[in-house]
């Protein structure tokens, strides 16, 4: 039957509102500093840097010291970074923290093999997250990040991978809530792939669709959660290219026919994008004709990285060139979140515009 | 086995038993083949239940559903729900004291579709009964043609009623789907743009089930796709009856879990969201609940319900009143749309006995009363209208009252 055990009390749920309202204020979003020591290890050999504890510490203090509250609202957190200090001693999160920045931490623990099918995956972690969740709210966290991955080929994504990674992004989502951490859920379907525009609409509007009814089978207070989805672009390998616009009119189409108006804001992750392709877009998102009840930011990591990493070289007298370059993209990302981005490159608006397709119904 | 018939006797029982054992053998052999490659069809076509894209709409048939949807959720106008089956008018005409004949259904439907231009400008479709589709004017004008003409959009009810749910405390599904894209075929040539089907569920202590829940979201769903293959805009109504004594969060927390339910239907059967309209009840307490709420608050539970599961992209939502009030059905739909929350689609009215109480009432089989009804009918339209806008100023007192009471949403 159904009857309402309540999950969360009404003080509960106004903090996770006002958390969730904070993150995605008008023209800021998240800065995704959370990446893995493997991960992290990819990043800094590509500029020829030791990936050891220092390096990646001193990175995260470039970043950390320079970011700017008027565009960059929350930052996701690794957990040794969370623990790390910057040169002056103080601790990252206060850092942060006091810059009236919000704090958010990667809880999940990879992906791990779904047996039966084409190398798809689930995520794990749940194991103990609600004691892992209460300490990093006592260590300064006040929201969450969980990574689920899909891929499209033709057999892909299977209604397992689908159902399962829906109900694992469910309980996650559930478990923070409980301990006044605000969830950022994460269906991530890649880009990889052949694959046209019209058939990652589709599969996203799948996806969001069972992620939607799993938060609702689970009870999860949809106003003190974030979604961080894939923008709806073609496949990496697909020969026919898209503009911004069509990639805005097919990601806010799909997102309006599966998220709810209650959910706060999305911030999609940037995924193989470049910097300059990741702002555009965004862009164009917050420029669309269709109403959009969810405010529109980013959670960006190596769009928001890229070139501050490419200046930086791991030398310290690269230290400010490298800040620079991470502000004036935390900056256009900050603008673009507003619809307000205008690209130097005139080039490149001319060429999108032309390509337009007016009307196409999606 | 190429041993001739002829052999002798002691032979002919073996080799008839070799013979019929062989004939087991290849049957055998070929039926298991064949549960093989059954098997292997099976297996890979559950393999390849991948999302894929078979487009059940073009761009035209979308862009012509998304259109009649929006015409009739025009701001400021809304539904009127004359689809009353014979039953249901039998039960408002006997409470005036007028015979259930086919030509008194007809002069009642005539006075509502006669009434004056003030009509046009609040009401956006009218859902028709399927005899009413096909009766005229005492002049001879079809009544689908008269409100065509007057540019409001004809829907028709097309659903066969409710049916029990065997194993279930009395719950329900609904029965209409055979013969449903004929039908739907026939009603667009008739004449109809929008459809109508009602589901119901039913709050108690253990209900509604999860079967009630999700056979009624899928028939839903079944209804929905075939009307829109027949350019039929389907309005989609999982109506929870306010029958009981539970308070409004409970009727919010079983809103939410149907309307849940009934998107993800929605979209396992690949309907377009944007051609559809949803008419859903109102969140309130159940009528013998003894806790009082007001109109701010009714407001709030239903628009809070709604944000957490009806996409944007529906264009609509036209409520039903259920058993309330003529006036309370206007004030609460006036104060859903002054909630201060973001509200993505239409906030509007699909009502039958909200719209024609007084009408009814001041018409009672008379002739001579058919102007004086029809006015009765044309001022609720348009408060109505006006409450589509969050314009309507009730001559009540719960205006006031109701302000003071006002809850943060947060709470709900």
């Amino acid at each position: 039957m159904t009857t309402q055990f309540p999950s969360l009390s009404p003080a509960q749920k106004k903090e996770l509102s006002d958390i969730a309202q904070r993150i995605v204020a008008p023209g800021k979003g998240i800065l995704a500093a959370d990446e893995s020591t493997g991960t992290m290890g990819k990043r800094l050999e590509k500029i020829n840097v030791e990936n050891n504890e220092e390096n990646r510490r001193t990175f995260r203090d470039l970043l950390f010291s320079a970011v700017d509250a008027n565009c960059i609202g929350g930052i996701i957190f690794f957990h040794e970074t969370l623990y790390q200090k910057s040169d002056k001693g103080v601790p990252f999160p206060k850092l942060v923290k006091d810059k009236g920045i919000v704090v958010g931490i990667k809880v999940d623990k990879g992906t791990a093999g779904l047996n039966g099918t084409d190398g798809e995956t689930t995520t794990q972690g749940l194991d103990g997250l609600s004691e892992r969740c209460a300490q990093y709210k006592k260590d300064g966290c006040d929201f969450a990040k969980w990574r689920c991955v899909l891929k499209i080929s033709d057999a892909c994504p299977s209604a397992l991978a689908i159902a399962e990674n829906a109900n694992v992004l469910a309980r996650y989502a559930s478990i923070c809530q409980q301990n006044g951490l605000v969830p950022i859920v994460e269906p991530e379907i890649l880009p990889d792939g052949t694959h046209d525009l019209l058939r990652t609409q589709y599969v996203t509007e799948k996806v969001l669709a069972a992620t939607y009814k799993a938060l609702n089978d689970h009870h999860v207070y949809l106003e003190g959660t974030l979604l961080k989805p894939n923008m709806v672009t073609a496949g990496h390998s697909c020969p026919k290219k898209f503009t911004p616009q069509e990639v805005a009119m097919a990601t806010v189409t799909a997102l309006r026919r599966t998220v709810p108006a209650a959910v706060p804001g999305i911030t999609f992750l940037s995924g193989g994008q470049s910097e300059e392709e990741a702002t555009q877009n965004l862009n164009a998102m917050n420029q669309t004709a269709l109403h959009r009840p969810w405010k529109l930011s980013f959670s960006y990591g190596r769009a928001l990285q890229a070139s501050a990493l490419a200046a930086w070289q791991g030398k310290a007298s690269n230290k400010k060139a490298a800040q620079d370059a991470f502000t004036s993209r935390a900056k256009s990302n900050g603008l673009a979140a507003k619809g307000e981005y205008t690209s130097t490159a005139g080039a490149d608006k001319a060429s999108t515009q032309s390509l337009h397709t007016a009307n196409y119904v999606y | 086995l190429s041993l001739s018939p002829s052999l002798s006797p002691s032979l002919s029982p073996s080799l008839s038993l070799s013979k019929s054992f062989l004939n087991r053998f290849y049957v055998t052999l070929f039926l298991h083949s064949l549960c093989l490659s059954l098997s292997l069809f099976l297996s890979v076509s559950l393999f390849i239940r991948m999302p894929h894209q078979y487009p059940a709409l073009t761009t035209e048939q979308k862009k012509e559903l998304q259109e009649i949807a929006e015409r009739i959720t025009t701001p400021g106008k809304g539904i009127l729900a004359a689809d009353e089956s014979t039953g249901s008018m039998g039960k408002r005409l006997s409470a005036i004291g007028v015979d259930n004949t086919e030509e008194n259904r007809r002069l009642y439907r005539q006075l509502l579709f006669t009434a004056d231009e003030r009509m046009d400008a609040c009401i956006g479709g009218v859902i028709f009964f399927h005899e009413t589709l096909y009766q005229s004017t005492d002049d001879g004008t079809n009544f689908a043609q008269l409100i065509k003409d007057r540019g409001i959009v004809v829907g028709i009810k097309v659903d066969k009623g409710v049916v029990p749910l065997a194993g279930t405390d009395g719950e329900t599904t609904t029965q209409g789907l055979d013969g449903l894209a004929e039908r739907c075929a026939q009603y667009k040539a008739d004449g109809a743009d929008f459809a109508k089907w009602r589901s119901v569920l039913k709050i108690s202590e253990h209900t509604p089930s999860e079967l009630a829940i999700m056979e009624n979201a899928n028939v839903l769903a079944r209804y929905a796709s075939i009307c829109q293959q027949n350019g039929i805009v389907p309005i989609v109504e999982p109506e929870i009856l306010p029958d009981g004594d539970h308070d409004l969060k409970r009727c919010q927390y079983v809103t939410e879990k149907v309307l849940a339910a009934v998107y993800k239907a929605l979209s396992d059967h690949h309907v377009y969201l944007e051609g559809t309209l949803l008419k859903p009840n109102m969140v309130t307490p159940g009528h013998a609940c003894s806790k009082k709420y007001t109109s701010e608050e009714i407001a709030m539970a239903t628009v809070t319900a709604l944000r957490r599961t009806v996409p944007p992209a529906v264009t609509g939502v036209t409520f039903l009143s259920g058993g309330q009030s003529e006036e309370e059905a206007s004030i609460n739909l006036n104060a859903i749309n002054l909630c201060p929350l973001g509200k993505p689609w239409a906030l509007t009215f699909s009502y039958g006995r909200a719209l024609q109480a007084s009408a009814l009432n001041t018409w009672r089989g008379e002739r001579e009363n058919e102007k004086a009804a029809a006015e009765q009918f044309i001022k609720r339209a348009e408060l109505n209208g006006l409450a589509a806008q969050g314009k309507y100023e009730s001559t009540g007192e719960s205006g006031a009252a109701g302000q003071s009471l006002y809850v943060a949403n947060h709470a709900y």
